[in-house]
């Protein structure tokens, strides 16, 4: 690999995008982004591959998706056979942090033989600096939320044109997951609400830390949305207890990190509009009294996590509204092996 | 918007082993044909496969209650297609099927087939005094389930609690084509005999339930309620036997996804993907039933029933099909079984004087006011009709609740007509699932054939 190169063969000045960690660029123009009939944005245009491994790559990660929008687009189904196919896509100069499914992929035959790149016996060669294949690609953007706010970045930033990870490691050969989000199973909830007198009692001490017993804790409960938007892949969590006006919520999710190294980390907050929440990632304060409303908010914690062990989500949410209160979070990770 | 990603299963076992190349798969059930359906569509025939063979059929969604088993059968007559698509069709009955094959061939006492009481272990012919050979429509439907071999669960099976038969045994037979002539002991087939699920629907005719509310004051009548016990195939081959009929009161019904339960709710803009309803007209304000005829010499039992609603009046439009049978014995629901024979049938048309409690202690044998009050809350109506189409992955059936709603919020329960106008409780009447491989992507989708109105229940019933 040369100084000029991101991997073996991927001219770093030329790359602008990566899907799964594979790095492409764009035809001149870059991708169309815009939203279809099918009520999803789409990046649709013509990506330039550098590798044919990358392009075996991207034909494994095409996926045929069956897209159901009902009504007027208020819910969008997106059924495909398998496991999830949603994968991080980074388009530099757009919002950091989506996942998207490689819904159609088609490479284009003609442009590589009409290239005429041969060697003297007349053999077709590939070449570093114009790649490798033209294809038609077409992302469907399956969490397009998450960090759409720009609230908190993301350490996939530009750096010299290439796509580099926060940590330092490329995002190459990385695994994308959400180790932990919103729920009633996984979630502890304790409601400081007295109701009589209306006032809340105060948390115990350090019980925004890993080290505090809340096994007496109740489990988390369902809030009522009154129809606003949650992250697709967690509930909109309160306590069973219901909603008052000025109650407060506190809440925990504990769970665990596989060894590794964490390049990339970002906890995905919204919340209700009448929802005021302060965040602490393992005892770290990250978000104080902040309302993220929808479409969210991103906060960087990958500095604050804990690969191989233990780690805490701890959130102390009020409620300014007797109806409606609810929060919503997912923590979408990329961690190198 | 929400964005649902969703993984769908889908696999098709015949004889046990997996069929791999189905291309989709329908499974259908439905209250007026109880037995359930289904159609795989493959590409190649399994070398193993042969009519009578079980076919199971899994599907689902991930989130959802996911590749659950949807139909539970035999397969038969697979279709071959051979043009520029080769697939072979392959249909799937249902375990209610077993019902439908099985006619009666057995006379055990010479009265022209199997009685109750033959059916329930008694010796000899029932007494209407000890009721002795009688038995409720459920203990005979359970018999008669458990002789054609049919899996169920007994406690699925629901009656009105009533004995079958009260008096006269003769429209109780499960015919077996042989003559009623018990003196004849050289007994030949004459016909040829009855099915099982012939021989159950003829009870689902008359199990009938009906409750109202009456004012002791003023007798005025509301709230009421009721319909007939029908037995009907679901999800995995579940046989059932339940009250059907009216405007749904019940719960709405729920599953389980994950660890949340869901009321089946279905929403326009929200998980309706198609939907069609009609507000109809009433079928008729008069229902007159009749029932068997004693041989006294004045006509079968009967019960004549007259109301009215806004749209008719009071003019009387009768129920062009009633639900006549010599298996309802009575006219009323509570004289004298012994003496009031002659009485009972010109005590007609005594609207609110029946409580929920009378039917309580309701005489044994069915009479033609229960069947009459009950067959009215199906004609009297605005018929609320349609279909609707969802992508949701819950685990429906026939026969049960949902509520289907233009604006429904979750909160607080509030919800508004919408587009269909509809926004009420709707039974389930026919249920299609279908998946299928479009271009290398799944469909999933289940359609739902829908009934329900009625009068508002604070609507005094017409004097």
């Amino acid at each position: 690999m040369t100084n000029g190169e991101l991997q073996p063969g991927v001219p770093i000045a030329l790359v602008t995008s990566s899907f799964n960690g594979i790095p492409f660029s764009w035809e001149p123009g870059g991708p169309k982004y815009e939203k279809q009939a099918d009520g999803l944005e789409h990046f649709t245009g013509t990506a330039v591959l550098y590798r044919n491994s990358d392009v075996d790559s991207f034909i494994t990660l095409y996926k045929p998706v069956t897209i159901t929008t009902v009504g007027e687009g208020l819910n969008v189904y997106i059924d495909y056979w398998g496991p999830d196919p949603s994968r991080p896509l980074v388009v530099l100069g757009t919002p950091m942090g989506q996942n998207a499914i490689l819904v159609s992929f088609k490479r284009d035959e003609d442009w590589f033989r009409n290239q005429q790149f041969r060697d003297q016996q007349g053999n077709l060669v590939s070449t570093q600096i114009v790649g490798i294949a033209r294809c038609a690609v077409d992302f469907i953007i399956t969490d397009n939320v998450a960090g759409a706010a720009g609230g908190g970045g993301s350490n996939m930033s530009s750096s010299g044109g290439g796509i580099q990870g926060g940590g330092g490691g490329t995002v190459v050969g990385t695994q994308s997951f959400t180790p932990a989000a919103s729920d009633t199973s996984n979630v502890q909830a304790l409601d400081l609400w007295l109701g009589d007198p209306p006032e809340n009692i105060a948390p115990d001490t350090g019980w925004e830390t890993l080290d505090y017993d809340s096994s007496w804790w109740q489990a988390a409960g369902l809030g009522p949305t009154a129809g606003g938007d949650y992250f697709s892949g967690s509930q909109p969590i309160w306590t069973w207890d219901g909603v008052a006006d000025g109650q407060q919520v506190l809440f925990r999710h504990e769970f665990g990190l596989p060894a590794g190294t964490i390049s990339h980390a970002e906890l995905d907050l919204l919340v209700a509009s009448t929802v005021q929440i302060s965040v602490w990632v393992n005892g770290a304060q990250v978000m104080d009294s902040n309302s993220p409303g929808s479409p969210g908010w991103a906060v960087d914690v990958a500095g604050n996590l804990t690969a191989n062990g233990a780690n805490l989500i701890a959130i102390m949410a009020t409620s300014s509204d007797g109806n409606t209160a609810y929060v919503s979070y997912k923590l979408v990770m990329v961690m190198t092996g | 918007m929400t964005i649902y990603r969703r993984t769908i299963g889908f696999q098709v076992q015949i004889d046990g082993q997996v069929i791999p190349d189905a291309i989709s798969a329908t499974c259908s059930f439905s209250m007026d044909d109880p037995v359930a359906k289904a159609e795989v569509v493959c590409r190649t025939y399994p070398s193993w496969a042969e009519n009578n063979k079980s076919l199971v059929i899994a599907m689902g969604a991930t989130p959802g209650v996911g590749p659950i088993i949807r139909f539970s059968g035999v397969m038969r007559a697979p279709t071959f297609t051979a043009q520029t698509g080769r697939k072979v069709t392959i249909t799937g009955l249902g375990e209610l099927n077993k019902a439908a094959e099985y006619i009666n061939t057995e006379d055990i006492q010479g009265f022209g087939g199997l009685l109750p009481g033959d059916l329930l272990g008694h010796s000899g012919p029932n007494d209407p005094l000890t009721f002795q050979g009688s038995g409720t429509a459920g203990q005979i439907i359970t018999a008669v389930l458990l002789k054609v071999g049919c899996r169920f669960n007994a406690s699925d099976i629901l009656d009105t609690g009533r004995l079958y038969p009260w008096a006269i045994p003769d429209h109780f037979i499960w015919q077996a084509g042989t003559p009623s002539d018990w003196n004849n002991m050289d007994q030949i087939y004459q016909d040829a005999g009855q099915s099982a699920l012939d021989y159950i629907q003829s009870f689902n005719r008359i199990e009938a339930e009906y409750q109202e509310d009456v004012d002791p004051v003023t007798k005025v009548v509301t709230n009421p309620r009721g319909g007939f016990y029908k037995i009907g195939e679901s999800l995995g081959g579940q046989i059932f036997c339940i009250r059907v009929g009216g405007r749904p009161r019940s719960q709405v019904d729920t599953s389980v996804v994950g660890l949340n339960t869901v009321p089946h709710v279905f929403v326009e803009g929200v998980n309706i993907t198609d939907g069609r309803m009609t507000r109809g007209y009433p079928i008729a304000n008069t229902v007159l039933v009749k029932g068997n005829d004693q041989a006294f010499g004045d006509g079968p039992e009967f019960y004549y029933l007259h109301n009215s609603n806004p749209l008719m009046g009071d003019v009387r439009y009768n129920d062009p099909q009633p639900p006549n049978s010599p298996m309802i014995d009575h006219s009323t629901v509570n004289p004298d079984p012994l003496t009031s024979l002659e009485t009972d049938r010109h005590n007609k048309a005594l609207r609110g004087l029946h409580g929920a409690s009378d039917y309580a202690t309701a005489q044994q044998g069915m009479d033609c006011e229960t069947v009459a009050k009950a067959r009215m809350l199906e004609v009297n109506r605005v018929p609320v009709t349609g279909s609707i189409t969802t992508v949701e992955d819950w685990k429906l059936g026939i026969a049960q609740t949902c509520l289907v709603a233009g604006a429904y919020d979750p909160a607080t329960g509030n919800s508004q007509p919408g587009r269909m106008n509809t926004n009420e409780k709707l039974w389930v009447t026919a249920l299609s699932i279908e998946c299928a491989d479009q271009n290398g992507a799944p469909v999933f989708k289940q359609t739902l054939t829908l009934i329900g109105g009625g009068w508002p229940d604070d609507m005094p019933v017409g004097a």
